[in-house]
């Protein structure tokens, strides 16, 4: 998460919420959110008799309901939640209701900068998108996959467009479902679809598909490549170039391929959730290299350390230069940047975090049930009940903290800016 | 006669066994390699410790517990697989044919136990023979091969018998013996006879897998 | 004895060997069969049907073989010799007569048990080539209908009930409502992350036995467990595809699973009482992906109970009186190795206990399971005469004064139930759940 807009980098702590203290004022408090600026934590609280409803830094939203449930913080600080009442659900933005009452409503997503909150919604066993408050004028039979553009002109679905009469086999292999870009389906009927990547502006969408009981594919824009494979992953498309990868299964082995052509020039055990790195130079994923060894390769060159367990999460500097990843052995976590593990070893690591010149890696990470704020392998913070991730300064020289502690038995939200030392 | 003999007790008896070991590493090394290829769990999973532990409760009698549920059959297979591989090694007529080519020997039994081993083994084929045609699911299961296996093994003990007793035609049956002994050592690799260099990897694997994987005994 | 041998067989009709079947021609076949057994047929495969030396000891291994009177075609090599035996032997050149028969030993005569598997000296392991089967019939679009219509709703939601993304939540949803008159401060907590415990179930929970879910939430709601489910798919860990021999698709479904345990950072993945999608979890699809053990520990509710109830983190209330027999799973025993805890667990909350014999790793399957039960009524009534063994099992046990069988898996509680219906067996069905949540201080 990088800082673009105008926070408070003030080095120093804060103490915006105190939620040990709401403990005492209902009947339980659900687990917490934090704004991206760290300003705010809120939490679905249970107010008794009355019902459900947010409180946000100790003050309650003025709506009760039945319940309340996924809290999530727009990139741009609004604060999402949804909320139920006699059977019906509704969007509720900073403690206003958005948009109508629906049967049901859930997934919410945003765009890049947040501007665009969508959510899937059920009326009357139809599906639909909700997207800023506004419902697609089409309706399907099934509803999956929601995703949202990153500039936020677009939502894709994979849709079922077709009812399927209880175990009718051969209209499923005839193809029921099919990718709905606004609400509009232009592209094939597909045996089942499920990712979906965007490109950098929006225009164009890419989904893996399936379609035929034996062959996968990517749609692009709802159209499958004529090229099909035994397996593929999801894809992503190169940020400066608008190519299309996608990890495919060729033979028993993986690769990244473009347009249904290998781009690198090797086979792997496993191959899937590659990133490109923010100029489109470099593409990273994370592969096994051989049974039961995972690691990364960075271009199609794989790093030298494997692991047991799994590789995942990974992260790529703008300029490619650097890859990070969380990696897992025989039960131990770390990071690992550059093909180089942390020395420390966790029991949980949350996703690593890149500084914006793309020099440093910070992470949450959690041991004997403490969990920490660790930049390069060293701890920075540490001793909270929980921290959320980590947030580099527009200079690259300061972190902001955003953890639970325990004061004296009760949990005090903190908010940091701490100064790191000078550059590695 | 002679000379058949002599071939039979010379170039023969190289080629037998150069087809029994060529064929023996051949057909390990080339499934080793398929796995390699194809069964890439198979290297991962494979557990010593866990695959000598199966291995060593099905090389005792009525240790598994199939073996117990077949108790004939486990006392007459026991009896079988040793007297057919012990026999041949520790014979005195073929422990002093090697004293007679190479000059050294090993500890042998009298050709009287021999006569008596052998005769295990025929009484043993004809149990299994039994059960190849009167036991419902075996004589479904069976194939012609399986008979032809069959007779196979039981030939060069037959033979080997009515040699050493002297009975008549037993100079033919002498010949016949090492023909057959021939046979039978280089057919191992090519034919079910395989199960015998095949068993160690076989139960080995299943025993790792449920050993080390599912915790669980094979036995 | 009788010389006729081998069971009659095609005279079910079903509606996906039937529609799949008119569509091949030996060509097809031929090309089909050659091509998988240039791709996929290994050293393994190859070496078991080499050295099986046909001595027919694995025959009583088998509850088929033991149940349908001895008939040899029923016996673990009797299948191999029905089906792949004469595929590899033939190099592909078999009939669409052939292919369905195949298809319908295959997919309704093997429980994929792995029992045959104990009980071959040489540790042949029948299961593998059933699957081998199997997998051909899948890339020849011929098999049995329920069961790939359970195989498309996997790959149309990601579960095995076609439960679509709002129902999954509104049935977890629902629950926690319900649990709360009981319960009023109970939670079943969704997405979130970094929790001790995610918890997965079999897609029919939500379907069809939500109480399992109320349970589970009490169970762990007063053993203190930090725990979560997801509000994604990726909830369900149950696996028809792997049972199809549709492997691409199972690897998809591990990969969502696995991938919504790493996303929600639990430390452990928690499944509820289903066997075969432990298998699926713990041992095929993980390594179908290229993981030799699951990159999430995979613990077996059993597991997980025992646990909880040795730590004291459950309290016995009342011990259940009516004396309990217990089934063993195939796959959590055979498949894992938890009948002892199993027991200890049942002792722990039971006041007297029968075993079936023979039991833990030697028990017999329901004959539910491996799929079986999922290819559908078309095929139940066999799938019930072959588990006579199972019905005198249990009858021994009734005799005794056994009055409630602990069935600690989906599909076998499905077999289970069948078997006590049709051999007239008066015994009911538990869930060790089921116990737990009765026997328990709340
Ligand atoms: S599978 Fe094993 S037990 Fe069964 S017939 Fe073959 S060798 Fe004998
Ligand atoms: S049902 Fe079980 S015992 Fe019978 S053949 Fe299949 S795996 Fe073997």
């Amino acid at each position: 998460m990088q800082d673009t807009d105008n926070r408070d980098w003030e080095l120093g702590e804060k103490t915006p919420a105190r939620p040990g203290e709401w403990a005492g004022q209902f009947e339980w408090v659900e687990e917490p959110e934090v704004s991206p600026d760290g300003e705010r934590l809120a939490a679905v609280v249970n107010t008794g008799e009355d019902g459900f409803t947010l409180c946000v830094n100790g003050v309650v939203w003025e709506n009760l309901y039945e319940r309340v449930w996924y809290p999530r913080f727009a990139p741009d600080g609004r604060l999402t939640a949804l909320a139920q009442r006699d059977g019906q659900s509704v969007l509720c933005v900073d403690g206003e209701e958005e948009g109508e009452w629906h049967d049901f409503l859930w997934d919410t997503l945003f765009s890049g900068d947040g501007g665009t909150i969508a959510c899937a919604a059920q009326n009357g066993g139809a599906y639909s998108v909700v997207k800023d408050g506004t419902r697609w004028e089409e309706e399907f039979f099934n509803l999956s996959g929601l995703a949202v553009s990153p500039e936020g002109s677009k939502c894709v679905a994979v849709v079922q467009v077709e009812q399927m009469p209880a175990g009718d086999i051969t209209k499923f292999q005839e193809g029921c479902y099919k990718i709905a870009i606004n609400g509009k389906t232009p592209g094939a009927r597909l045996l089942s679809a499920w990712d979906t990547a965007f490109s950098k502006d929006g225009a164009h969408a890419a989904t893996e598909v399936r379609v035929s009981p034996y062959d996968y594919t990517i749609a692009v824009d709802g159209v499958p490549w004529e090229k099909t494979f035994p397996g593929v992953w999801r894809p992503r498309f190169n940020p400066k170039t608008g190519l299309i990868t996608a990890p495919v299964k060729i033979g028993s082995g993986w690769t990244l391929a473009a347009g249904g052509e290998p781009l690198w020039d090797r086979l792997f055990t496993q191959l899937w959730r590659h990133k490109y790195s923010g100029d489109g130079s470099r593409a990273a994923a994370v592969i096994a290299l051989r049974y039961g060894r995972w690691s990364v390769a960075v271009d199609g060159v794989p790093w030298e350390n494997t692991y047991g367990d799994f590789v995942d999460e990974l992260a790529l500097s703008s300029d490619g230069s650097l890859v990070a990843c969380i990696a897992s052995d025989q039960g131990r976590r770390t990071i690992v940047v550059n093909d180089r593990p942390w020395t420390g070893a966790y029991d949980m690591v949350w996703p690593p975090v890149i500084s914006p010149d793309g020099r440093r890696v910070a992470a949450v990470v959690e041991s004997g049930g403490k969990t920490a704020i660790a930049v390069d392998g060293a701890v920075l913070a540490s001793g909270f009940l929980k921290a959320f991730p980590p947030v580099f300064g527009p200079g690259s020289d300061r972190v902001l903290v955003r953890a639970i502690h325990d004061s004296g038995g009760k949990a005090l939200y903190v908010r940091k800016v701490l100064q790191l030392d000078g550059p590695r | 006669m002679h000379s058949l003999y002599a071939f039979l007790t010379g170039s023969m008896v190289w080629v037998s066994v150069l087809l029994f070991l060529g064929g023996s590493v051949y057909s390990l090394v080339s499934r080793a390699v398929m796995a390699r290829k194809m069964d890439k769990m198979v290297y991962s999973y494979f557990s010593l410790h866990y695959a000598l532990r199966s291995i060593f409760h099905w090389v005792i009698p009525y240790a598994a517990r199939n073996w117990r549920l077949h108790p004939l059959f486990t006392f007459v297979t026991f009896t079988f697989h040793i007297c057919l591989i012990w026999t041949p090694l520790v014979l005195f007529a073929h422990v002093g044919l090697f004293y007679e080519a190479w000059g050294f020997s090993w500890w042998f039994i009298p050709d009287l136990a021999g006569d008596v081993c052998a005769g295990l083994v025929l009484a043993c084929c004809l149990f299994f023979l039994g059960r190849r045609l009167f036991l419902r699911d075996v004589r479904y299961l069976s194939t012609a091969s399986d008979y032809v296996m069959l007779a196979l093994v039981a030939a060069p003990y037959l033979t080997g018998m009515w040699a050493h007793r002297q009975w008549p035609g037993h100079e033919t049956a002498l010949l016949l013996h090492v023909f057959s002994g021939e046979l039978l050592l280089a057919l191992i690799p090519f034919t079910k006879l395989g199960h015998m260099l095949f068993f160690l990897f076989t139960r080995g694997y299943i025993g790792s897998e449920f050993g080390a994987v599912r915790h669980a005994r094979d036995w | 004895m009788t010389d006729e041998i081998g069971a009659p067989r095609g005279h079910i009709k079903d509606v996906g060997i039937e529609t799949g079947a008119a569509r091949l021609t030996p060509e097809i076949i031929r090309k089909t069969a050659l091509r998988m057994l240039h791709e996929e047929a290994g050293a393994r495969l190859r070496t078991y049907l080499d050295i099986c030396v046909r001595c027919g000891l694995c025959s009583n291994a088998c509850h088929y073989y033991n149940s349908m009177g001895g008939d040899p075609t029923y016996s673990p090599a009797g299948k191999v010799k029905e089906t792949l035996s004469v595929i590899m032997a033939k190099n592909g050149r078999v009939d669409v007569e052939f292919m369905k028969k195949a298809c319908e030993i295959a997919f309704t005569e093997c429980n994929l048990c792995r029992r045959c598997a104990m009980y071959c000296p040489l540790g042949i392991d029948t299961a593998t080539m059933m699957l081998f089967v199997r997998r051909l019939c899948h890339k020849l679009g011929m098999v049995p209908q329920y069961i790939q219509d359970t195989a498309h709703s996997h790959s149309a939601t990601m579960n095995q009930m076609w439960v679509k993304e709002d129902e999954w939540i509104d049935s977890l949803q629902w629950q926690e409502n319900e649990a709360r008159e009981e319960v009023p401060d109970l939670r079943i907590p969704l997405e979130k992350e970094g929790a001790d415990v995610f918890y997965s179930v079999i897609g029919p929970e939500p379907k069809f036995r939500a109480q399992l879910i109320y349970q589970a939430a009490v169970i762990f709601h007063k053993a203190g467990v930090n725990w979560t489910m997801p509000a994604t798919p990726g909830w369900d860990n149950s696996d028809m595809c792997m049972y199809t021999g549709d492997m691409e698709m199972m690897s998809r479904l591990k990969k969502l699973h696995f991938e919504t345990a790493l996303r929600l950072r639990a430390k452990r993945i928690v499944m509820g009482e289903c066997g075969h999608a432990f298998r699926s979890v713990y041992d095929m699809g993980n390594r179908a992906l290229g993981w030799r053990y699951p990159p999430v520990p995979v613990i077996h509710a059993i597991d997980f109970f025992h646990e909880i109830l040795t730590q004291g983190k459950i309290k016995v209330a009342q011990k259940y009186e009516k004396p309990v027999t217990i089934h063993d799973p195939c796959n959590i025993v055979r498949g894992r190795g938890l009948h002892e805890k199993l027991r200890e667990a049942v002792g722990m909350l039971c006041e007297t206990v029968i075993e079936m014999e023979p039991n833990r790793e030697h028990n017999y399957c329901c004959a539910a399971g491996g799929g079986v039960i999922n290819c559908g009524p078309p095929f139940k009534m066999k799938r019930v005469l072959g588990a006579r063994v199972k019905g005198d099992q249990l009858m021994e046990v009734h005799k005794k004064g056994g009055v409630t069988c602990i069935a600690p898996c989906h599909n076998c509680h499905g077999g289970l139930e069948d078997i006590l219906h049709h051999y007239k067996i008066p015994m009911d069905l538990k869930f060790l759940g089921d116990i737990i949540y009765q026997c328990m201080e709340k």
